[in-house]
């Protein structure tokens, strides 16, 4: 691993925007109950604001300090780090565990509902330990990669369901409750576990612009405005039935003859979420303060391996792991109020 | 034993008793003893490999002028000193005093003089071995362009490449290596274009190289890759072209020319470098653009396509495209064997015959292609051990790994990776594999600078020679220096 080198800010942002796919592809667009195109519009664009809005507090120490969120608490509470370092470890390992269930869950119920899940599982964190092996510089400049495919996986998805557009039984009218609101945009909301990630790596960033979040955010907002658009002209009340609607609208994409691309999204959500899980792992190994550390790689990736597990057999705690608000609530924590704790507390020291 | 840096001694008989010794008394070893006149009769010997010198300019340009010089009464330095700068008319003449530097210039084709009384010698350059001319390399033909490939030689392939450069910018560096076989390498670089990060990091690789015998530019491959990245592409490029060559130098890079190999080795090498031709470059921009996005897609198809058959054969049926379902099914369904089985039979029987129809006589590669068509192709499929859709998709691929000839090794083990791993997970684990794939791609570098550059790191201003070829107004504008990229390490 070579963990001295300088991670472009582009690429890093490049690699948010793949996760971001990710949350949206396997993303429940009926959250609630009775919910509209258009509620669920401002959830999106409020979603993705409040997550740009986690980004503040980590962008203020980088660019006072030119450090990351994780080595400026290093450098400043080499006593108490311990905790700081547990907390994100936790953080990460119950984020990684979230999506990798709802992405095995997706792969159960519309990929192969006969296939060995555990062995996915298993195989997926392994292809990201070897991941973490190979750095993050590699593994953003695999988002590249993972970007221009999704690309073009979303250009052929949307442009396949164009001819199944129908606005007949939907109109742009705002209803839904309260608590649908809060529902609806705390899915949209897990986009912002990115703001802890970059609180972990932004050190290593060079060329860093604010700019670049607000890009990144925008194209987000371009995107899940699309995909929106898309599930709910083209499925209808057929989407409401369904779970991961993203692949239904998927699988109803044509070009003549050709039917459903479910095949690009089995590609498309496989290789977000491995570099979703990547990224997750090598912060676990920053927020350890072993970033070279392999075996701690691979100890962190077994609890998220026994974590699984546990969701799977156990309801109760696959509902906890897989709740939003928690995360939600987590991620407020790890990417807000950590940082601002820091710095009121550091407020006349933060350049020392 | 023979040590280096051992001086020669004073006495002759001693000196060739050395000499003869560290050759074992080999049968190729000559020794021309000589009276020169003089008043005191000076004893020298003139030493040569069988074989390496030509007898012919030994004979008249060496021996004869020797013989016929009057050295009066000079001492046996000062007979060195004329014979150095009055007698002899060669014009390669190396002045040296150690039995290593003896044995080195004798095996490398010159004639050693040895005169008695003293430890200095003089190599002189009378090569005359015989090598195979200047022929159009057959692993890079190309279609417009230069019909000169290099060869066995090094001083000839160095001249092959000056005639293209014609600067004092380029350097020529000797280097030995192995410790048995003494090769000579040559290191070629544009001073102004090299980095010298990369230049010193090169000759600290060279140096660290432990080998006895280095008989291919091929054997210093892997003491001249990154450690740290280890991986089935190589960071090191191999040309038989000098027009290549001279391209490659005039981006920073640096070529190495191995003495017997008619190859140079260039590094640093990207991946974009090996959809890269010198064909590219004289063709029109638009023509070049499309073979370049041609080459992509052929790679992309030599590595995938048996894989995704499988897997969509075997797992996904349903992402076949109606018509072609059909005939899949009907195709399939008529073979004994499972799908996945069947591909890789068929692929490793083709990698035989590949691997067959290189190594056989040219005279019976006729007898052998007539088999593998008939027998693996007509045979298999009417008796129906194999379909013929399988049979396609093998000999599309095969076809497709042609495309990128130097990308053959990593194509043909991917090939086979991703057959198995549709066989067993289907696309799930095709797209998993490529993930580990690229990533492996993506954390490669050679010296420092990263694999994939230009795509990962993406570079928009580098992409005027990737996917496209854009003209050469545009082209000539900045020469991209190989450093210059973006994320190279500095070691």
């Amino acid at each position: 691993m070579r963990a001295n080198l300088k991670l472009s800010s582009v690429q890093l942002m490049i690699s948010f925007f793949v996760f971001s796919s990710a949350v949206i592809i396997l993303q429940n667009f009926y959250a609630a109950s009775d919910t509209s195109f258009l509620m669920n519009l401002i959830c999106v664009v409020l979603g993705v604001l409040i997550a740009f809005l986690f980004f503040v507090p980590s962008i203020i120490i980088r660019s006072q300090t030119k450090l990351d969120f994780m080595s400026f608490a290093h450098l400043k509470t080499p006593n108490a780090i311990i905790f700081t370092s547990a907390f994100y470890a936790m953080y990460f390992v119950y984020a990684a565990g979230y999506f990798l269930v709802t992405y095995t869950e997706m792969f159960n119920q519309k990929l192969n509902p006969e296939g060995n899940i555990y062995v996915i599982a298993f195989l997926l964190l392994s292809a990201c330990v070897y991941a973490v092996y190979k750095g993050i510089n590699a593994i953003t400049r695999c988002g590249i990669f993972i970007f221009a495919f999704s690309l073009l996986a979303f250009t052929l998805i949307f442009s396949g369901n164009i001819a199944n557009l129908d606005f007949v039984n939907y109109s742009f009218t705002f209803n839904g409750s309260n608590s649908d609101f809060i529902n609806n945009l705390s899915y949209f909301l897990t986009i912002s576990v990115i703001a802890v990630i970059f609180a972990c790596v932004s050190g290593k960033t060079k060329n860093f612009k604010i700019r670049h979040i607000v890009i990144t955010m925008a194209a987000t907002v371009v995107l899940f405005a699309l995909a929106m658009f898309f599930v709910f002209f083209v499925l209808g009340d057929y989407g409401r039935q369904q779970s991961f609607q993203f692949f239904t609208l998927s699988k109803s994409a044509k070009f003549g003859t050709m039917n459903g691309m479910d095949s690009l999204y089995l590609s498309l959500s496989t290789s977000s979420v491995f570099l979703i899980i990547s990224i997750i792992t090598v912060c676990i190994n920053k927020a350890t303060g072993k970033i070279k550390n392999i075996k701690m790689a691979l100890i962190f990736s077994l609890l998220i391996f026994i974590l699984f597990i546990c969701a799977r057999n156990f309801n109760s705690v696959k509902e906890i792991l897989i709740n939003v608000h928690i995360l939600n609530i987590l991620t407020f924590v790890a990417a807000v109020l950590i940082p601002c704790i820091y710095l009121l507390f550091f407020r006349r020291r933060v350049n020392e | 034993m023979l040590n280096i840096g051992d001086k020669m001694y004073n006495s002759l008989t001693e000196n060739i008793k050395i000499l003869k010794e560290s050759f074992s008394n080999s049968a190729d070893f000559t020794v021309r003893d000589m009276t020169l006149i003089s008043k005191s009769a000076k004893k020298a010997a003139l030493i040569t490999i069988e074989g390496m010198c030509s007898k012919e300019v030994v004979a008249l340009s060496v021996i004869n002028p020797l013989l016929a010089f009057d050295f009066d009464d000079r001492s046996p330095d000062e007979i060195i000193d004329e014979i150095k700068n009055s007698v002899l008319a060669s014009s390669e003449i190396v002045e040296f005093n150690t039995m290593k530097e003896a044995v080195i210039f004798s095996t490398s084709g010159f004639a050693v003089l040895i005169v008695d009384g003293t430890g200095r010698m003089l190599a002189i350059g009378a090569q005359g071995f015989s090598f195979r001319g200047v022929s159009e390399p057959e692993s890079e033909v190309v279609q417009r362009g230069s019909r000169e490939g290099f060869t066995e030689p090094l001083r000839i392939n160095m001249t092959l490449i000056r005639r293209r450069i014609k600067s004092p910018d380029l350097v020529f560096e000797t280097v030995t290596v192995g410790s048995d076989s003494n090769t000579q390498l040559m290191l070629c670089y544009l001073q102004k274009s090299v980095s010298p990060r990369i230049l010193d990091e090169i000759r600290k690789r060279l140096n660290n190289c432990d080998l006895k015998t280095v008989l291919a530019s091929g054997y210093l491959s892997e003491y001249l890759e990154d450690k740290s990245s280890k991986s089935i592409f190589s960071g090191i490029g191999i040309s038989e072209r000098p027009d290549t060559v001279c391209g490659k130098l005039t981006e920073g890079r640096v070529a190495i020319l191995v003495d017997g190999t008619p190859a140079a080795i260039i590094i640093p090498h990207l991946f974009v470098e090996e959809f890269q031709s010198v064909d590219d470059y004289s063709n029109r921009p638009y023509y070049a653009s499309f073979i370049r996005i041609l080459k992509y897609l052929s790679f992309l198809a030599a590595v995938f396509l048996p894989g995704i058959y499988t897997a969509f054969a075997q797992f996904h049926p349903e992402y076949f495209p109606t018509g072609l379902l059909l005939k899949t099914a009907e195709s399939i369904s008529t073979t004994p064997l499972p799908v996945t089985l069947e591909v890789l039979l068929m692929t490793f029987v083709y990698e035989i015959m590949r691997e067959a129809g290189l190594r056989i006589p040219k005279s019976l590669g006729h007898a052998v292609s007539i088999v593998g068509a008939l027998v693996i192709g007509e045979s298999a499929v009417s008796a129906g051990i194999i379909s013929s859709s399988t049979l396609m998709v093998v000999a599309t691929a095969a076809i497709c790994s042609y495309v990128t000839s130097a990308l053959y090794p990593p194509i043909t083990v991917l090939r086979f990776a991703f057959i198995i791993i549709g066989g067993i997970f289907g696309l799930w684990g095709i797209v998993l594999l490529s993930c580990g794939v690229l990533i492996n791609m993506c954390s490669k570098t050679s010296l420092g600078v990263p694999y994939m550059s230009s795509l990962a790191p993406f570079s928009a201003k580098r992409m005027r020679d990737v996917f496209i070829r854009a003209d050469w107004k545009s082209l000539s504008k900045h020469t991209i220096r190989v450093q210059k990229f973006p994320e190279t390490e500095e070691m």
